[in-house]
């Protein structure tokens, strides 16, 4: 089904279109999720809540260029609600601004213990590098390589998501390139392959 | 600080490296809640429709057009229309008032609008015998009569309508004004002046009625006036006056009361 259809059908509040775009897109935002946080119990239920934000706000809102990406944006604000609400509570403190989080958020891109034990047999300096360039990144660097090299996004479907412009998502990607290339010494045609099988994570 | 090395084994990496998805163990029971907050939702808002007050006044809409289609129909299957041929005719209308009509008269009534004014249309002649009640009009072509409970008759033909009060009082409106009409009294209209009509019946009954009663009526009907006529307050009668003859009226005032009257100069005195 055309995403103009799928959109049709979710301004109409049809629930097969929700379980439809539900489970086309659900794991890739739960994986995304954990990239944000690792409460998964955070990410499960920012994902219901998008879901369900969705429903109640479907007339209100405009079709977006791009249904993942616009489910992707909207699951990261969600989560940083969700923490903010959490410090909230247990610090009690009442003047907390999302930007407050969303400045301050980890990119988790950590590679799967057992991944790299297998992977050490063989190559362990050369994955252990990779683990390393990439850790160097800057959290917004990882989540540009992330969302471009994993997710297959464009440039303006990253940008809704980062809420960053077109040009600032082709920068940090450059910059986030460059740094990878200075740290491991390989060329872009190598780099980028593994790059996609790194975030697979 | 590394430098480009083009001898690092990507390929080697690429093979060995076997990377863990993360698995979303409560995706189905996530898809569950969202669904069935939707579905739940959803029989809300219908609930809801039926509750608006748009909806409301809807229904309240649509019931009163049904029930003015319903009594627009009940008005005219109730219209009710009497005609009159050659002969007179006697009808009860729904307060049980009696109307005698006469040949060649219709009277047009609603049964329904009935309950709630005794209201009438007439074109031709007819006596009524009204019970008491709220007002009871006839309507004409030419004015309008009005009653509470009395006997009277109604003649409107062309462009005359005469009114004749039998009992009671009637009052009559027309282009020209309002009168009120007593006992015995009739008024003619042309349709410019209503003229009270001095013809008298052949003959006046009074029954339980005093003497006194009689004068006034005397002096209403001959022109004259009646001595120390308070005095017969208390005097009973019952019989009757010839309006077309004074003389004859005190002849008979004379024998059925044992008196004698002076009858001079448009005064009467009784001796």
């Amino acid at each position: 089904m055309l995403e103009e259809e799928i959109w049709k059908s979710i301004k109409a509040g049809s629930s097969d279109a929700f379980r439809d775009i539900y489970n086309k897109y659900a794991d890739e935002m739960y994986r995304y999720g954990l990239k944000l946080t690792p409460n998964t119990e955070t990410v499960e239920d920012s994902i219901q809540n998008v879901f369900i934000n969705v429903y109640r706000l479907r007339n209100n809102i405009s079709k977006p260029v791009s249904l993942k990406a616009y489910l992707l944006g909207a699951l990261k604000n969600e989560i940083f609600l969700n923490c903010k609400q959490g410090q909230r509570r247990s610090e009690q403190k009442e003047d907390y601004d999302i930007s407050d989080i969303a400045g301050k958020y980890d990119f988790n891109l950590d590679l799967d213990p057992e991944s790299l034990l297998i992977a050490s047999e063989n190559n362990n300096i050369k994955l252990d590098l990779l683990q390393g360039a990439i850790n160097k990144l800057p959290d917004r660097q990882k989540e540009a390589v992330y969302l471009r090299y994993y997710n297959n996004l464009s440039g303006q479907e990253i940008a809704e998501i980062m809420n960053i412009n077109h040009q600032s998502v082709r920068s940090t990607l450059a910059k986030a390139l460059n740094n990878l290339r200075d740290d491991l010494g390989v060329s872009e045609e190598i780099l980028i392959p593994m790059l996609i099988l790194y975030f697979t994570l | 600080m590394h430098t480009k090395n083009e001898n690092i084994d990507i390929d080697a990496i690429l093979r060995d490296v076997r990377f863990k998805e993360a698995h979303f163990a409560r995706k189905e029971e996530i898809c569950i809640a969202i669904i069935d907050y939707i579905e739940a939702d959803k029989l809300k808002q219908q609930t809801r429709i039926f509750l608006t007050p748009k909806v409301i006044l809807r229904n309240l809409a649509a019931a009163a057009v049904a029930i003015m289609i319903f009594m627009t129909g009940a008005y005219w299957i109730l219209n009710t229309t009497v005609t009159t041929g050659s002969d007179a005719m006697a009808i009860v209308l729904p307060d049980n008032s009696d109307v005698m009509m006469q040949p060649n008269t219709t009277i047009k009534y609603n049964k329904l609008t009935w309950i709630l004014k005794r209201d009438l249309s007439l074109e031709g002649c007819a006596e009524f015998k009204v019970v008491t009640g709220n007002t009871f009009t006839v309507n004409t072509a030419l004015g309008d009569i009005s009653v509470l409970g009395t006997r009277f008759m109604v003649d409107v033909n062309g462009e005359e309508l005469i009114v004749e009060c039998y009992e009671g009082s009637v009052s009559v409106r027309t282009k020209s004004g309002v009168q009120i009409l007593t006992k015995d009294q009739k008024l003619h209209y042309d349709g410019e002046e209503m003229v009270p009509d001095m013809t008298w019946p052949e003959y006046v009954e009074f029954e339980d009625a005093t003497l006194y009663d009689v004068f006034i009526k005397m002096e209403d009907i001959f022109n004259v006036v009646v001595e120390d006529k308070d005095k017969y307050k208390n005097f009973e009668f019952s019989g009757f006056i010839v309006p077309r003859d004074i003389n004859e009226t005190i002849e008979l005032l004379s024998m059925i009361c044992d008196l004698d009257f002076e009858y001079s100069n448009n005064r009467i005195k009784v001796k």
